[in-house]
């Protein structure tokens, strides 16, 4: 790599950032900058002496002025919102919709903004605690990246030139059944907006719905489709689970549902009188995680090799005498701790539990949901159920979105919430489409 | 050969060091008093938008504190009326009057009428003013005859020390319930005797001069 900034030196090259390694028009301009224009006469001695005696006798000043008590105002309301109290903050109950869950959240508010997010003690999801999306969240409130009113390329514009606009758009589309017209949304699992969608489809029976998260539980789902045959999500009861086996899933911090799930797994791992036992956490991972720290067993697979794992685990609990339908597979992992987690698991029938993390692809999530049935865990640690308002996300459908739209069959497009342009698959050419 | 200094100067260093120590103590003398909120900010009386007179609502008419300043039993804030409040009564009463020109503009323009602030602890001192109320501390021991001023000033210095004089002693301040907005109430003559007994009624301690009571 050829470094010019000290070409001229010999041995070490130092750099302070990749921009400056690479030398970019970036930096360059940013270095031109450092020393804006009219700075410069900083440095010739007679404005120099001018400038700071100037400073000194207006921080005399300043130290003067001082001493007056500033001004300030009170601004009361001109007619008081009846349930607000000023200075007392109320407190709102309220969900967070969160791909296809939902957590029941308390929110602050200090004269009408809201300052932070809680759990809601009364709610089951989350029974008062909270994660880092929901602590997060508060800054979305304030995003200012956020519309605040109707645009119209660029231009503010409201909702009555909208409505004029769509009307006439929406004659074209009853007519011909909405050929061209699609609406991308995030995963969700709103009755309210399944019904919408439900009824927008009615209406034009041939326009497109596609969802579409970039992280989702899409690879759970699809995997659970090819087990059982239907769209269900697994629930895991980690309060019933005496040995834990996590396939790359970071279920204490990350995946769905973890607020429940790290608070049921804790449960078990206290220790109150000397009849209580602990759990015990086995974790096959790629990435160092929060869910890998607390395990009492943790095992180095890249995340690539973690279906690999499932499969020879299978072999080894059949080899072990365990009545399932193993795939053959030849892979050379840690053979002494694989049998002993297969045996661990065995002894455990009925209490033990083994959860496939989202990253994996959908064919671990059916060995998974296989290995869980063999080891009698249906219906004890983890339990299946069908959301018939989940819209799951969906890679396919926006790939077919995108070809379509790269085609110039898409006339219009709706996008409810997400951020394709820069969530999508780069290679997919999604803002290729838009254009 | 003649002496290049006279013998005074043999005294000079201690004339200094006396006149230096003298120096010190009257610079931090005059400091202390000059600059202490009993000084600077006792009697500051800035110009209100509105020539509100609480002289006339509390001292001639005879209206209750909280009948405007709603939320003083309630939160940290007593509140300033909103514009709401002031028209309840004066689109019937003085409905034309001039000094009131602000106040209906409010109302019309849907625009809060910007009061100056009179009575101000520093942003690092917690003050609630339920927690005062409600334990039975009258107004007046922090905002003195209130009922009285054309225009409201601070009468209280409202240092720190000051604070921590009523709460190291707070029996002198503490009055029957009715008696909590009552302008001219003086501590009867059995007044030690009633603040035991309000003490042991509220079941309340002695009021905390931790640094983290105010500070938090």
């Amino acid at each position: 790599m050829s470094n010019t900034i000290n070409s001229a030196v010999g041995g070490k090259k130092y750099w302070r950032s990749l921009d400056h390694l690479a030398e970019t028009p970036e930096f360059k301009d940013l270095v031109q900058k450092e020393f804006p224009q009219g700075a410069s006469e900083l440095t010739d001695p007679v404005s120099r002496r001018k400038f700071l005696s100037l400073m000194g006798a207006s921080m005399a000043l300043a130290g003067l002025t001082s001493c007056r008590r500033p001004v300030e105002k009170i601004i009361p309301y001109v007619v008081k919102p009846e349930e607000i109290i000023p200075g007392k903050p109320q407190y709102y109950a309220t969900n967070m919709p969160f791909g296809t869950e939902s957590f029941g959240l308390l929110v602050e508010s200090h004269e009408g903004r809201p300052t932070k997010i809680e759990g809601n003690p009364s709610h089951p999801t989350t029974k008062g605690s909270s994660n880092v999306f929901m602590q997060a969240e508060m800054l979305n409130l304030y995003d200012p990246d956020r519309s605040k009113q109707i645009l119209e390329n660029g231009m503010v514009s409201n909702w009555d030139k909208y409505r004029a606009a769509w009307n006439q758009e929406a004659q074209n589309y009853s007519e011909n059944g909405g050929e061209g017209l699609a609406v991308l949304t995030e995963s969700f699992a709103s009755p309210t907006l399944k019904r919408l969608a439900n009824a927008f489809l009615e209406k034009y029976p041939r326009a497109r719905w596609v969802t579409y998260d970039s992280i989702s539980d899409e690879n759970i789902y699809k995997g659970l489709m090819a087990a059982t045959g239907v769209m269900a999500r697994p629930n895991y009861e980690f309060s019933k689970a005496s040995v834990v086996l996590s396939l790359d899933a970071d279920f204490l911090q990350m995946d769905s549902n973890d607020i429940q799930y790290s608070r049921e797994f804790a449960g078990r791992r206290r220790v109150r009188s000397e009849k209580d036992s602990m759990n015990r956490l086995y974790v096959v991972e790629g990435t160092f995680s929060i869910t890998g720290g607390m395990a009492d067993h943790r095992l180095r697979v890249q995340s690539g090799q973690v279906g690999m794992f499932a499969a020879a685990l299978a072999a080894e609990l059949k080899a072990q005498g365990l009545a399932i339908n193993a795939p053959q597979v030849s892979a050379s992992f840690d053979a002494k701790w694989l049998k002993a987690l297969a045996a661990d698991l065995i002894a455990n029938k009925g209490q033990s539990l083994v959860l496939g993390g989202r990253r994996q692809p959908a064919e671990v999530h059916a060995l998974v949901a296989l290995i869980n049935d063999a080891l009698l865990n249906t219906g004890k640690t983890v339990s299946y159920s069908v959301n018939p308002d989940a819209q799951v996300s969906n890679l396919e459908s926006l790939v077919e979105l995108t070809n379509a739209m790269n085609k110039g069959e898409i006339s219009a497009l709706f996008m409810l919430g997400g951020n394709p342009i820069y969530q999508a698959p780069a290679d997919l050419a999604f803002t290729d489409g838009l254009a | 050969m003649a002496q290049i200094f006279p013998k005074w100067t043999n005294k000079a260093p201690l004339y200094v060091a006396i006149a230096s120590v003298l120096i010190i103590i009257i610079t931090g003398g005059l400091i202390n008093y000059y600059a202490s909120p009993l000084n600077i900010d006792v009697g500051y009386r800035p110009i209100q938008p509105v020539p509100y007179s609480h002289k006339v609502h509390v001292g001639d008419l005879g209206m209750d504190c909280r009948f405007c300043h709603t939320g003083v039993e309630y939160s940290p804030v007593a509140m300033i009326p909103p514009t709401k409040t002031c028209m309840n009564c004066h689109n019937m009463i003085k409905a034309d009057s001039e000094n009131l020109k602000l106040i209906r503009e409010s109302q019309q323009n849907k625009t809060p009428v910007q009061w100056v602030r009179v009575h101000k602890s520093p942003d690092y001192v917690y003050f609630d003013h339920s927690a005062h109320i409600t334990v039975g501390v009258g107004c007046a021991s922090c905002h003195g005859n209130i009922s009285e001023m054309e225009v409201v000033f601070q009468a209280k210095p409202l240092s720190m020390g000051w604070c921590l004089n009523c709460h190291r002693n707070p029996d002198d301040h503490l009055r029957p319930f009715d008696k909590i907005t009552n302008m001219t109430w003086t501590p009867p003559a059995n007044q030690a005797e009633f603040a035991a007994k309000q003490k042991a009624l509220l079941d309340i301690k002695a009021p905390t001069t931790d640094c983290t009571g105010c500070h938090r």
